[in-house]
């Protein structure tokens, strides 16, 4: 083994990985050193993600010790291994996507001024890593989701480099990027071995390998097979070495002319076909899709070849029915079809099958039975009128395990206890059970044992004797070549190569996977999305990203603003300070309330229980919010504690209870409503004048209230938004998972938005109190504060998702929902509409989000 | 054993154990409390809240909610007894429309989560508020007759051979409802779609409209219970169904009903309203005063949920 002569940065020894029964590294020894671009090459399953998962601190290794300038260590998270100076840029994102470029690039430790994030050096910081990278031109603070994905790639990167890391991990860093940016990102990788840092490039495009690295580590079947400098081999040299002849699989006999086909078709449920099966003519989808002809005869077994995510996956779901949107044309047994859904897709006539991609997520319902699962697909074939036929059912499943000799001890067993094997033969005996006549394969084989892996084949090559026509996906090329009468290799979304008889073998394959021999920038700028730099200031770019952000609250405050125009225009009196202070009252209690469930929102949850934190805060305050000053300061503060704690409560519960916040607060919110029934059994109550009069009167013609409330957002607000935890909130409800990769404290940010949402539902309640001078424990209040709160929410723009908004268009909401009942009264409607109306308002705002669901082009992506 | 103590099980014992303390203290309280007048008078009340948690259990099964339940019993109940006072009709529609409407606010409930994909929490939510709009707007000036009919009254108040007849009610929704689960497509198909929404699309199955059924049959038993709780009060009245919602909910959640949706049995259901409605009347018997009992019911939800409905770990 040649290696390179520096002393190596960092050094595996021995590591080997299981995942379930099957082993992705065996025994591997790797080094890489400082200042040396080093690339790690394999096919598909070779090991090298595992690898690298492992350094980046994704997952442990099950046997080996990883040795870090000479040290043992032992990383339990990316965080950690970040800390020791080693970043990865995976393949998939690990951005926030409701967060702006620069909260992202700076998410592990941004700049500070007296604890709050400083988020003008913050986005300089994004500003300098950008004009690093060579993307001067994405703006800091455009939100994440805008961004097309080549640049979003490209912000990953700078989120990597900004931690001045000593050892980079890209790991098909370019899959998203243009052509340009791959040479800017060259640029960038050459700069960081001139400066000392170690680069982990792994890739499937040899030519970028070519151009690049100092040294290449090639590895198969989860071994490393050697490593050596890339001046001293060839492509044509390291090809063959991906390859390797292993324990050659046995695979059934091919047929040996197509022609033959129409004849060998004896099955009863199958008439001879002198066309084609399938039909596919010019597809497009989505810039995915780019044009794609393909035929498939009865009894043919067609590969779909190529590097993953070359459009192949999306093909399959586009016959499927699962793509809205496509252009082209799709025959079956020469009839034009339209297939919308996968219930067409699956009908008799059509009989189209898909065994899907992930079968954990896609393909199984895991906690159900194995019966369950076998007959989803073919159940209503199974029953009559709707009525489950067990015995039907229960023949049909035994028919199903025998012939695919499922190991399985009890069918009623969930699936989920069966070995990835088995787990994917059910798939398939789903399938199977409904006969049908076109079998779409994404990648079936993936993550299975060998013994299973044979059954399969053999079950293939059967199936399609009997008629059935197979179009088969799959990442490795050995089943390509063993299993398919033809291949037809996929690029960039379209078809740029067929293979078959003598010609396809590996060499040709893997060459035209690669798309060697074709000049990289004619197909190149084709394959890439085509993106145009603009200049970056501009003025409608400015308000077009405002727009982006801000349009809710906008929105709702243009509504609440006209509504309260007619309203003050129909006063006899103009709009004096009684009006004004009269609105902004009653709003500001409800305001209080909405603020506080905006924050639990932001989070990704609910809270229930904030109407009924409110109604025992004005309680409270009925009974001690009086005397003199110094026992009604007092009495305030103790009532703004009693909310506070009451949101510890919520937090303890559902932060280390794990308990699912509705119903958690649901629970809590009654104990609330106990306490403040105790507190005033009946209605009434004390509250001292002078502190009344103080907040509900106004200030030079300004509504207390309202001051109170712009003091909210200036001075609790503002602060809460700009730090850590408040950041921490916004990341979490935007994305759980990549907050956690992240390393984010998310457990601390979910008590602490809880926490808070009690202390301002609280501070309603005291507003609440103060305004009408007395207490009542109605149940009926309180379900009508925690609803409008989760309406005024609604309104105001923040996404009932989690992730993004704010409390300002909450303020709005709230001020627009008890400005309807003036409003109606005004002019003269009869106070009987008012409830309608409110709801009509919720209703419409709510459906206006769901609208854009409507538009979605990938309707798997809808569903959970 | 080991089949006894499955993870769906395990909140129905925790749950039926719960019962027998409860009817232990209560006992040890008042020996009336066991006494079978007592107890079937337990049943009358459960049933009410029982035909209502049934129906709504569906959604939940769904990984949905459906707060719409409040004014969809009201309004089931106001349309049934308006239509019942019409001489031609002699009382007649009093079923069909009441519950009707109940199938109305189902279907649009599922038409908008299903197709919209508005979370279910705002979609009912806003519903229950428009509805509200509806039957004030309807009873606002006039007091439109609202009287009980006499099959109202037979069915909610009387009995036969000694026991109520909403409990025979209470046992046929409930009948049809099981029915549902386990015999037939929809109710495998509601299980699937609550599971994994996604499998089970991929597998052909027609998800929106089982998700527009569940909401449909939501409908149709609250309406039924608006139906019933008129005849047992001989009156129709706003705002008689919030009284509703919170037990229905908990009922069903402490059945063992995953809140997520994919799991529980109708029994779990069933247990867990007689669990709810002796709660309740233990407390009365002790003459708790409503303060008091609303910290318990909480404090007993809380617990029960802290024992069995925690969530996962994220990094599992």
């Amino acid at each position: 083994m040649s290696e390179p002569a520096r002393r190596p940065f960092l050094r595996l020894q021995g590591i080997t990985k299981h995942y379930g029964g099957v082993t992705a590294l065996a025994n591997v020894d790797f080094s890489c050193s400082l200042g040396t671009i080093h690339a790690v090459v394999g096919e598909n399953g070779a090991g090298k993600s595992s690898l690298m998962k492992i350094i980046a601190g994704v997952v442990r290794p099950d046997e080996g010790q990883i040795y870090l300038e000479g040290h043992p260590v032992q990383f339990t998270s990316p965080a950690e291994a970040a800390l020791l100076g080693i970043t990865c840029i995976f393949q998939e994102l690990s951005l926030l996507p409701d967060l702006s470029v620069s909260d992202n690039i700076s998410i592990a430790d941004p700049p500070k001024r007296f604890g709050l994030i400083d988020r003008r050096r913050q986005r300089r910081t994004a500003e300098e890593v950008l004009r690093q990278v060579g993307c001067p031109d994405i703006h800091p603070d455009e939100r994440v989701k805008d961004l097309p994905l080549s640049r979003q790639q490209m912000v990953e990167i700078a989120k990597a480099l900004v931690r001045n890391p000593r050892l980079v991990i890209m790991d098909e860093a370019t899959s998203a990027l243009t052509a340009r940016d791959v040479e800017q990102l060259y640029r960038i990788i050459r700069g960081l071995r001139d400066r000392g840092v170690a680069v982990l490039y792994i890739s499937h495009r040899m030519p970028e390998i070519s151009a690049i690295a100092d040294i290449c580590s090639v590895f198969r079947n989860g071994k490393h097979i050697d490593t050596f400098s890339m001046a001293s081999r060839t492509t044509e040299e390291i090809v063959p070495m991906m390859i390797g002849r292993e324990l050659a699989r046995a695979y059934p006999a091919k047929v040996s002319t197509r022609g033959d086909s129409a004849a060998r078709i004896n099955s009863a449920d199958h008439k001879p076909q002198t066309g084609p099966l399938l039909e596919i003519k010019d597809l497009f989808w989505s810039n995915v899709l780019r044009g794609i002809s393909l035929r498939l005869a009865a009894g043919e077994i067609v590969g779909l070849g190529g590097l993953d995510g070359q459009g192949q996956s999306e093909l399959l779901l586009a016959l499927f029915g699962v793509l809205r949107g496509l252009g082209g044309e799709v025959f079956i047994d020469g009839r034009r079809l339209a297939i919308k859904h996968p219930r067409q897709a699956k009908a008799p006539k059509i009989g189209l099958a898909l065994i899907p991609q992930d079968r954990q997520t896609q393909g199984l319902l895991l906690p159900m039975s194995i019966e369950d699962n076998l007959v989803l697909a073919s159940a209503s074939d199974l029953s009559k009128y709707g009525l489950i036929d067990r015995a039907k059912e229960r023949s049909a499943t035994n028919q199903a395990v025998a012939k695919l000799q499922i190991l399985a001890n009890d069918l009623a067993a969930p699936v989920r206890t069966l070995s990835g094997g088995n787990q994917q033969k059910v798939v398939i005996g789903k399938w199977l059970l409904k006969n049908p006549r076109i079998l779409l394969l994404n990648d079936p084989t993936r993550g299975i044992d060998v013994g299973t892996k044979q059954e399969l084949y053999q079950l293939m090559r059967e199936l399609a004797q009997t008629g059935l026509g197979i179009l088969f996906y799959s990442t490795d090329y050995e089943e390509l070549i063993g299993m398919c009468d033809r291949v037809v290799v996929c690029y960039g979304g379209k078809l740029i190569r067929e293979l078959s008889g003598p010609d396809l073998n590996e060499h040709n394959l893997i060459t035209a996977s690669l798309n060697l021999g074709e000049s990289r920038g004619a197909v190149e700028s084709e394959s890439r999305s085509i993106e145009t730099s603009s200049p970056k200031a501009s003025a409608w770019q400015n308000l077009n990203r405002f727009w982006k952000r801000n349009a809710g609250p906008a929105l709702s405050f243009l509504v609440f603003a006209i509504m309260f125009i007619l309203f003050a225009s129909q006063q006899s009196n103009g709009l004096s300070t009684n009006v004004l202070t009269s609105v902004s009252n009653k709003g500001a209690v409800l305001g209080y309330v909405a603020i506080a469930q905006t924050l639990v929102i932001l989070t990704g949850g609910f809270d229930l229980s904030v109407g009924m934190v409110m109604t025992m805060a004005s309680c409270l305050a009925s009974v001690i919010l009086n005397g003199s000053a110094g026992q009604t300061t007092l009495g305030a503060l103790a009532v703004l504690a009693s909310g506070l704690l009451a949101g510890i409560i919520n937090a303890v519960t559902v932060v280390l209870g794990r308990i699912q916040p509705i119903i958690a607060t649901l629970a809590t919110g009654a104990i609330y409503f106990g306490i403040a029934l105790w507190l005033r059994p009946s209605p009434g109550g004390n509250v001292n004048e002078d502190l009344s009069n103080a907040l509900t009167y106004d200030v030079g013609g300004v509504p207390t209230t309202f001051l109170l409330l712009l003091a909210t957002i200036a001075f609790i607000w503002w602060p809460f938004r700009n730090s850590i935890l408040g950041r921490n909130c916004y990341a979490l409800g935007s994305s759980e998972r990549a907050a956690y990769m992240s390393g984010l404290a998310i457990g601390r940010a979910r008590f602490a938005a809880y926490s808070l949402a009690g202390l301002l539902a609280a501070t309603g309640g005291l507003l609440l109190s103060l305004v009408s001078l007395s207490g009542e424990a109605s149940a009926g209040q309180g379900g009508f504060y925690t609803l409008n709160s989760i309406a005024a929410v609604a309104i105001g723009g923040t996404s009932l998702f989690g992730g993004s908004g704010g409390i300002i268009g909450s303020i709005c909401g709230a001020l627009v929902l008890r400005t309807i009942s003036d409003l109606l009264f005004v002019f003269n409607a009869p106070a009987l509409w008012q409830p309608l109306f409110q709801g009509f308002i919720l209703l419409g705002a709510v459906c206006l989000g769901g609208l854009r669901v409507l538009r979605r082009k990938n309707q798997m992506d809808v569903f959970q | 054993m080991n089949r006894i103590f499955t993870k769906t099980n395990q909140p129905i014992l925790a749950a039926s154990a719960c019962i027998l303390v409860i009817l232990a203290i209560g006992a040890m309280i008042n020996p009336n409390f066991v006494s079978p007048n007592y107890l079937l008078l337990q049943l009358e009340v459960a049933s009410f809240l029982g035909i209502i948690a049934g129906g709504s259990m569906l959604v939940i099964l769904l990984g949905h909610i459906d707060l719409s339940i409040p004014w969809t019993i009201t309004m089931g109940a106001m349309m049934g007894t308006a239509v019942a006072h019409v001489e031609e009709t002699a009382g007649l529609l009093t079923f069909p429309v009441g519950l009707g409407c109940g199938a109305l606010v189902g279907l649009i409930n599922g038409l908008g989560v299903a197709w919209l994909r508005v979370p279910s929490m705002i979609f009912t939510l806003g519903m229950n508020a428009v509805l509200q709009g509806l039957v004030v707007l309807y009873t606002g000036g006039a007091a439109p007759a609202s009287h009980a009919t006499r099959l109202m009254s037979i069915l909610a108040v009387d009995r036969t051979f000694g026991i109520p007849n909403a409990l025979f009610v209470w046992i046929a929704v409930s009948g049809v409802l099981v029915f549902l689960l386990r015999a037939t497509q929809f109710g495998r198909y509601l299980y699937a779609v609550g599971n994994r929404e996604r499998a089970a699309y991929l597998s052909g199955v027609p998800t929106r409209w089982v998700i527009v059924g569940a909401f449909v049959t939501s409908g149709i038993t609250a309406a039924l219970g608006g139906i019933m709780l008129t005849g047992y009060s001989t009156k129709a009245y706003q705002g008689m169904g919030d009284a509703y919602l919170l037990p229905a909910i908990a009922a069903i959640v402490l059945g063992g009903t995953n809140v997520l949706g994919g799991s529980g049995r109708y029994t779990g259901t069933v247990i867990g309203v007689l669990l709810i409605v002796l709660l309740q009347s233990m407390l009365s018997v002790l003459q708790m005063p409503e303060a008091g009992r609303q910290i318990i019911y909480g404090g007993v939800l809380l617990s029960m949920l802290l024992i069995y409905g925690r969530a996962a770990r994220l990094r599992e």
